[in-house]
C-alpha cells in the first residue's frame, strides 16, 4: 500500500463545524427580503382523471394573491431521460397530489387559503394500481403517447401498453443451463415502495431578474442536471443554459430524492411567471413523501438453477416494477437493474427481464442503492435457499460462486477488481457464523444471517466531473467542484485528494457547495460515483497545479522541472537541497527575477474527468456489445438477530458489513457511510412500511405513522469492515461505497429470521407484527384490510402470471 | 401560538375563573394544557377551534399528593413529573413506566395526565394505568365537583364523561397493596417515540401460589382502553402455572375486539394482547 500523507487518514469534516455550530445555511435559511413569494399547490385529489376545466377566477380574488398558474400556462414537457411529464398536469392527472396549478402570493397563508378556491372539474378515470391491471392486454394506458415521447436511445418503451421501458439480458443458453443443472428453484419476491425522508424537504427559491436571468436557489444533489432540464423544458421561453444558474447550499439529506428533477421545475417555472420578484416553493412533509420521487416496488420471480456440486448453471430473473405516474428518472433504475440483476455470482446461462410499469401512483426515482436493494432482497433470499437445498452451507455456496475479478458479467464486460471473498470471510468470522445460539431467555430465538451486494454507478457513458482549483495569496487553496455534500464528507474528501497532490493539509483547503455560474461541472452526485469521477478530476486539477507551480519555478529560480516536488506547502528540489520556496511566496504574484521582472502568476488549476471505456450501445435484445457500467464495488454484511415470539419484535445484536472501498480516503467517513446505510437498510426491512388506500391515497405521510428508526433502535454491535483493493482508475484507487451499505441489510434479516424460526418470508418488510402472524401460520398479506401495503392488489403476487401479458404487450 | 391567531385564547388565572369561563356557553372554549396533541392537530392543517382556554400552569391542576391510600396528581401534571414522582415509582410503578413511553423528552415535558386521558385516545399511553388502580378522576365545575370510577369514565371512541362547563381537576389513585405487583408493556413500531400497536397494564399479586388479585387493561385494542372483567374474575384463585397462563392468553386473546388500521391488523393485535397479558402476569 502507497504511502500516503493524507489520503487514507480520518481527516476532520470541512462542514463539520458548520452543522454542529448552526453556522451551515440551508435553502430555507436565507434571507431573500420582503418581496419574497410564497406559492401553494393545487393537488389531484384523484389518481386517475381527465382535467374538464380549472377555474381560478375566485383565487385570484384573494387579496395578496399575485398571480394564479395551471398547466395551459406551461406546454412543455421535462424529464431526465424520458420527457414524459408536463410541469403542471394538463389533460390528466395520473396520481393523487399531482401538482394541477399553483398560486402565487405575498404570504404563504394567503397562497393556502387561495388555493383552495381554485376549482377543477374532473372526469374520473380507471385507475391502474397495481401491476396485474396495468398490464392486462385491455388495461387503461396512463400514456396513449408513450411512443412519441423524447428520450434517451437506451429506453425502449412498447406502444400501447403501460411498459414504459424493458431491459432485457442475455448470455449463453438460458435452456441449456438449466439443462446442466442439478437442482432448480423458482420462487417470488415482493419489494414495496419506499420513501428517503431527508430531514430537509425539498425547497426551492427562483428569481427570474430583470436582466434576464434566472436564478434557483435549490436543496438538490444535480445543481448541473437541474439546470440542463430547466433549460430543455424553458427553451422555448427563451432561456438558454448561460442564463440559467442553479445555486445549491447544504443539503439536509438526499439519498437520491434530490437527483433529478422533482419539484424543482414548479419553482423554475413560478420564477418565470412573476418576473423580477423571488418567489418560494417549499414542500411539507406529507408532499415530500407523494409528490417527489418514491422507491419503486417490484415483483421479482427468479429461477436458479445448480449442479450438486453447488456451481450456478443459470438464472432467470424477470422484475416487474411499479414505477408510478411517470417515469423519466425511474426507467433508469430499472435499467441499471436489468442489466445487473445476477448480482455479484459467476452464472454461464443469463436471461434477465426488468420492466418497468407505469400505474396510477406518485412517481417512482432513484433512491439510495438504485433498484439494487430491491432485487438482492430477492435474489440474496433465494440463494441462500439454493444452498440448504442442495444441502450445503450458505457461506459455503457463496464463496463457490462469487465473482471474481476478470469474470464475465451477465452482458459481457469483464469484472473490475474487489476481494468479495475476504469480504465474506470478515463477516462470516464477526458473527460466529455456523455457531448456533440460543437466548437466555426461553420465548426468544437468535437468527444468522449473511448477503453480499454489488452495486455500479448507474450513470450514461458520458457522464462526467470537471474541477477547478485557486490559489490564494497565502498559499491556501479554494476548490469550486460542483458535487453535492449530502453528508457523506465529498467536500473533505475532495480537500484530501488535493491535499495529496500538493502537499498543503486539508484544513488550508476550502471546498464550495455548488453554483453553476462559478464552479466547474458535476454530472450529479447520484450512484456512489463523486469520490470515483469527481476525484480523478480534482486530483487532475491539482495536477494540473502542480505543473504550473513547476513552471513557474523552472522560470523564476531555473531549477530543472524534473528534480522539483512539494513537500509542506514549498517547492524542493533534488538538485539543490537548501532550496525550499514557500507557496504563499509565489502563487498568486509569482517569482521576481534578477532583472525586476516577474515570471509566473495567479496558480489555477482544473481538470476533467469522463470514463471513456463506456458504451451503451448493447444489443436491446441481450445488452451484449456495450460497456455500460464502470466498475462494480462488492461486498457481503451479516446479522446476528434475536426474535421475542411472544410479540415478534426483533433487535439486531451484532451486525457486520465489509466493503471494498479500493482506497479508504478517509477511513471515518467510509465507516459512518457503512453504519447509516446499514441503519436505512434494516428501517426498510423492520419498519417502514407505506400503506396506501385502494383509492391510490398514500394513507401514512408522516413520520407518526411511517416509521423510521431512532437512535434507540440502533443496533447494538456494529462493525464496519473496510477491505482496500485498490480501483485502477480511480483516485489513488478509491471507488464509491454509499449506497452499497444498505443494500444487504433486508435479505440478511430475512435468513436470519429463516434461522431463527424456519419460516421463509419473501415480501418486504419484515415487520415484528407480520413476522409474529407467519409464525402463527396467517399471511400478513392475505389479511382483508382497508389500506395496501405492497402497492399490489393480488393477495399473492407470485400468483400473478405476466408471462402471457407479457407477450400480449410485446405484440 | 402562531397557528391560534384567529383564536379568542384566554388565559384565566385561577381555576375558578377557568370554570367560570366554561359555564358560559359565549365564552366557553377548547381546554388547552400541554398541547402536546392540539397544537400538532393544528399544525397539521385542522382548524383550530374559536376559542381557545389556557388551563396550562394552573396552581390548582398540579401537584402530586400522596395519603394513606392513594397518590393524587392534578390533571396538570406533566408527564415528566410523573415518571420522576417518587410516590408514583414507589405506589403505581405502571403509570411511572406508561408516563415514561409517552412521545419523546420535549413531549413529555409538555403533555399532561388531564389532556391525555381527556384526548381520550384508545392509543392514550397513561390510561391503561390508570384504569387498573381503580382509581376516580374527580372533575369540576362553576356548580362544584364530581367523581367518577375510571373504569365508567371512557365513554366512547375519544368521548369521556365530561360535560361541557366540566374540566377534569384531578385522579384519585389507589395504591397497590403490599404483595401486589404492577406492569406496563407498549408494543409500538420501534423502540421510542411510537404510537402503540397494543400496550397493557396489569396489577396483581399471588399468595401461595395462585392469583389473589388481579386487575389488566389493554390499550388500542377497541375504541377505548379497556378492562378484562371476564379474565380477571376468572383468575382468582388459580394457581399460577402454566396451564393457567395458557389460558390467560387465550382468554385475553378472546375478550378483545380491536380493528384493523394503518398501523395494524385486527389479527395481530388480538393474537399479541393475549401474549402480553400473559407476558405480564408471568413476571
Amino acid at each position: 500500500m502507497a504511502n500516503y500523507k493524507y489520503v487514507g487518514k480520518d481527516a476532520v469534516r470541512i462542514d463539520g463545524m458548520d452543522k454542529v455550530s448552526g453556522a451551515a445555511v440551508y435553502v430555507d435559511d436565507m434571507d431573500f427580503g420582503p418581496n419574497l413569494l410564497h406559492a401553494e399547490i393545487v393537488e389531484s385529489p384523484h389518481a386517475h382523471a381527465l382535467i374538464k376545466k380549472v377555474d381560478i377566477s375566485e383565487a385570484m380574488k384573494v387579496p395578496g394573491v399575485v398571480k394564479v398558474v395551471t398547466g395551459e400556462d406551461y406546454p412543455f414537457t421535462f424529464g431526465l431521460y424520458m420527457q414524459d411529464r408536463f410541469i403542471f398536469a394538463r389533460d390528466r392527472v395520473r396520481f393523487v397530489g399531482e401538482q394541477v396549478a399553483a398560486v402565487i402570493a405575498r404570504d404563504s397563508k394567503t397562497a393556502k387559503r387561495a388555493a383552495k378556491l381554485v376549482r377543477v372539474d374532473y372526469e374520473e378515470l380507471p385507475d391502474v394500481l397495481d401491476l396485474e391491471g396495468a398490464l392486462k392486454k385491455d388495461s387503461v394506458l396512463l400514456h396513449p403517447d408513450l411512443d412519441k415521447y423524447s428520450r434517451c436511445p437506451w429506453f425502449f418503451p412498447r406502444k400501447g401498453t403501460n411498459i414504459a421501458h424493458w431491459r432485457k439480458t442475455r448470455k449463453g443458453d438460458i435452456e441449456e443451463g438449466f439443462a446442466e443443472a442439478d437442482e432448480i428453484l423458482e420462487d417470488t419476491y415482493t419489494v414495496p415502495r419506499y420513501a428517503h425522508c431527508a430531514i430537509e424537504p425539498h425547497v426551492i427559491v427562483g428569481l427570474y431578474d430583470m436582466a434576464g436571468r434566472l436564478t434557483l436557489w435549490s436543496s438538490s444533489q444535480s445543481p448541473f442536471t437541474q439546470r440542463h432540464v430547466f433549460a430543455e423544458a424553458l427553451a422555448p421561453l427563451g432561456l438558454t443554459h448561460k442564463d440559467i444558474r442553479v445555486i445549491t447550499p447544504y443539503v439536509g439529506g438526499g439519498f437520491g430524492g434530490k437527483a433529478g428533477v422533482s419539484m424543482e421545475i414548479i419553482g423554475c417555472a413560478l420564477a418565470m411567471a412573476v418576473r423580477g420578484q423571488p418567489v418560494k416553493v417549499r414542500l411539507t412533509r406529507a408532499q415530500e413523501f407523494y409528490n417527489t420521487y418514491q422507491r419503486q416496488g417490484v415483483i421479482a420471480k427468479i429461477r436458479l438453477g445448480c449442479k450438486k456440486d453447488g456451481t450456478i448453471t443459470a438464472l432467470e430473473h424477470t422484475l416487474h416494477w411499479d414505477a408510478g405516474a411517470y417515469v423519466e428518472y425511474g426507467a433508469n433504475v430499472v435499467n441499471a437493474v436489468g442489466l445487473s440483476a445476477t448480482g455479484p455470482y459467476r452464472v454461464p446461462h443469463v436471461k434477465i427481464d426488468s420492466i418497468c410499469t407505469y400505474t396510477n401512483l406518485p412517481p417512482g426515482g432513484p433512491y439510495r442503492g438504485f433498484g439494487y436493494s430491491e432485487f438482492h432482497f430477492g435474489l440474496e433470499s433465494h440463494m441462500t435457499r439454493m444452498a440448504k437445498k442442495l444441502g450445503m452451507d450458505p457461506v459455503a455456496f457463496r464463496k463457490k460462486n462469487a465473482i471474481a475479478e476478470g469474470d464475465t458479467n451477465g452482458y459481457g464486460s469483464k469484472m473490475n477488481p474487489g476481494d468479495i471473498q475476504k469480504a465474506i470471510d470478515e463477516v462470516a468470522k464477526a458473527v460466529e457464523w455456523g455457531k448456533k445460539e440460543e437466548s437466555a431467555d426461553p420465548d426468544k430465538k437468535i437468527g444468522k444471517g449473511l448477503a453480499l451486494f454489488w452495486k455500479a454507478p448507474a450513470m450514461p457513458p458520458n457522464a462526467s466531473s470537471a474541477a477547478f482549483l485557486k490559489f490564494n495569496e497565502d498559499g491556501s487553496i479554494n476548490i469550486a467542484v460542483s458535487g453535492m455534500e449530502i453528508g457523506q464528507g465529498y467536500l473533505t474528501v475532495m480537500a484530501q485528494v488535493a491535499a495529496e497532490v500538493l502537499a498543503v493539509p486539508p484544513e488550508r483547503i476550502r471546498v464550495e457547495t455548488p453554483d453553476t455560474d462559478r464552479n466547474a461541472y458535476e454530472w450529479q452526485t447520484v450512484g456512489s460515483h463523486v469520490t470515483w469521477s469527481c476525484g480523478n478530476a480534482v486530483r487532475k486539477a491539482a495536477e494540473d497545479a502542480k505543473q504550473k507551480i513547476f513552471d513557474t519555478i523552472h522560470r523564476g529560480c531555473g531549477l530543472p522541472v524534473d528534480s522539483l516536488y512539494l513537500e509542506d506547502e514549498h517547492v524542493k528540489s533534488r538538485a539543490d537541497a537548501s532550496f525550499a520556496m514557500p507557496f504563499k511566496n509565489f502563487v498568486i504574484n509569482g517569482i521576481m527575477t534578477q532583472d525586476g521582472t516577474w515570471r509566473g502568476g495567479p496558480i489555477v488549476g482544473s481538470g476533467m474527468f469522463m470514463p471513456e471505456f463506456t458504451s451503451a450501445t448493447g444489443d436491446p435484445e441481450t445488452s451484449q456489445g456495450g460497456h455500460p457500467c464502470v466498475h462494480y464495488t462488492v461486498g457481503a454484511a451479516a446479522v446476528k438477530l434475536e426474535i421475542d415470539q411472544r410479540t415478534g419484535k426483533m433487535r439486531v445484536l451484532k451486525t457486520a458489513l465489509a466493503v471494498d472501498a479500493g482506497q479508504a480516503i478517509n477511513p471515518s467517513l467510509v465507516r459512518g457511510q457503512l453504519t447509516g446505510g446499514l441503519l436505512q437498510g434494516l428501517a426498510t426491512v423492520l419498519y417502514e412500511d407505506m400503506r396506501y388506500s385502494r383509492k391510490g391515497k398514500l394513507l401514512n405521510p408522516n413520520f407518526t405513522d411511517y416509521k423510521i428508526p431512532t437512535a434507540e433502535d440502533v443496533p447494538d454491535e456494529i462493525i464496519p469492515i473496510i477491505i482496500e483493493t485498490p480501483q485502477p482508475d480511480g483516485p489513488f484507487g478509491a471507488r464509491g461505497v454509499g449506497e452499497h451499505t444498505m443494500i444487504p441489510a433486508a435479505p440478511m434479516v430475512a435468513d436470519a429470521v429463516e434461522d431463527a424460526l424456519g419460516l421463509r418470508i419473501k415480501t418486504m418488510p419484515l415487520t415484528a407484527e407480520k413476522v409474529a402472524l407467519a409464525a402463527r401460520g396467517i399471511d400478513f398479506g392475505s389479511l382483508k384490510t382497508d389500506s395496501i401495503g405492497f402497492c399490489f392488489m393480488g393477495s399473492d403476487p407470485a400468483d400473478y402470471d405476466f408471462k402471457s401479458r407479457d407477450s400480449a404487450a410485446t405484440e | 401560538m402562531k397557528k391560534l391567531e384567529k383564536s379568542d385564547c384566554r388565559f384565566p388565572s385561577t381555576l375558578k375563573e377557568a370554570l367560570e369561563l366554561l359555564a358560559n356557553e359565549s365564552t366557553r372554549g377548547r381546554l388547552l394544557a400541554g398541547g402536546s396533541d392540539l397544537m400538532v392537530q393544528w399544525a397539521a392543517g385542522m382548524e383550530p377551534p374559536p376559542r381557545v382556554i389556557s388551563i396550562k400552569g394552573l396552581k390548582e391542576l398540579q401537584g402530586i399528593k400522596e395519603d394513606d391510600g392513594a397518590v393524587v396528581i392534578g390533571a396538570g401534571v406533566t408527564h415528566a413529573h410523573i415518571r420522576s414522582s417518587k410516590p408514583v415509582q414507589k405506589h403505581l410503578p405502571a403509570l411511572a413506566a406508561a408516563a415514561a413511553t409517552v412521545g419523546g423528552p420535549q413531549i413529555q415535558a409538555l403533555g399532561t395526565i388531564g389532556g391525555n386521558v381527556a384526548n381520550a385516545s384508545p392509543a392514550g399511553d397513561l390510561a391503561p394505568a390508570l384504569l387498573i388502580t381503580g382509581g376516580e378522576a374527580v372533575v369540576a365545575s362553576r356548580t362544584g365537583e364530581r367523581t367518577i370510577p375510571l373504569t365508567k369514565f371512557f365513554l366512547a371512541y375519544r368521548r369521556i364523561d365530561l360535560k361541557p362547563d366540566e374540566m377534569i381537576v384531578r385522579f384519585v389513585l389507589p395504591k397497590r397493596a403490599a404483595g401486589e405487583i404492577e406492569v406496563f408493556r407498549k408494543l409500538g413500531t420501534r423502540a421510542a417515540q411510537a404510537i402503540s400497536k397494543v400496550m397493557c397494564a396489569a396489577r396483581f399479586s399471588v399468595k401461595a401460589g395462585s392469583f389473589e388479585t388481579c386487575a389488566v387493561a389493554l390499550g388500542s385494542v377497541g375504541p377505548t382502553t379497556v378492562r378484562l372483567p371476564k379474565l380477571e374474575e376468572w383468575i382468582i384463585g388459580k394457581s399460577a402455572s402454566e396451564e393457567t397462563l395458557a389460558e390467560v392468553e387465550k382468554r385475553a386473546s378472546d375478550e378483545v375486539s380491536p380493528i384493523d388500521d394503518i398501523r395494524s391488523t385486527a389479527e395481530y393485535r388480538k393474537w399479541v394482547s393475549g401474549r402480553l397479558v400473559r407476558f405480564l402476569l408471568e413476571s
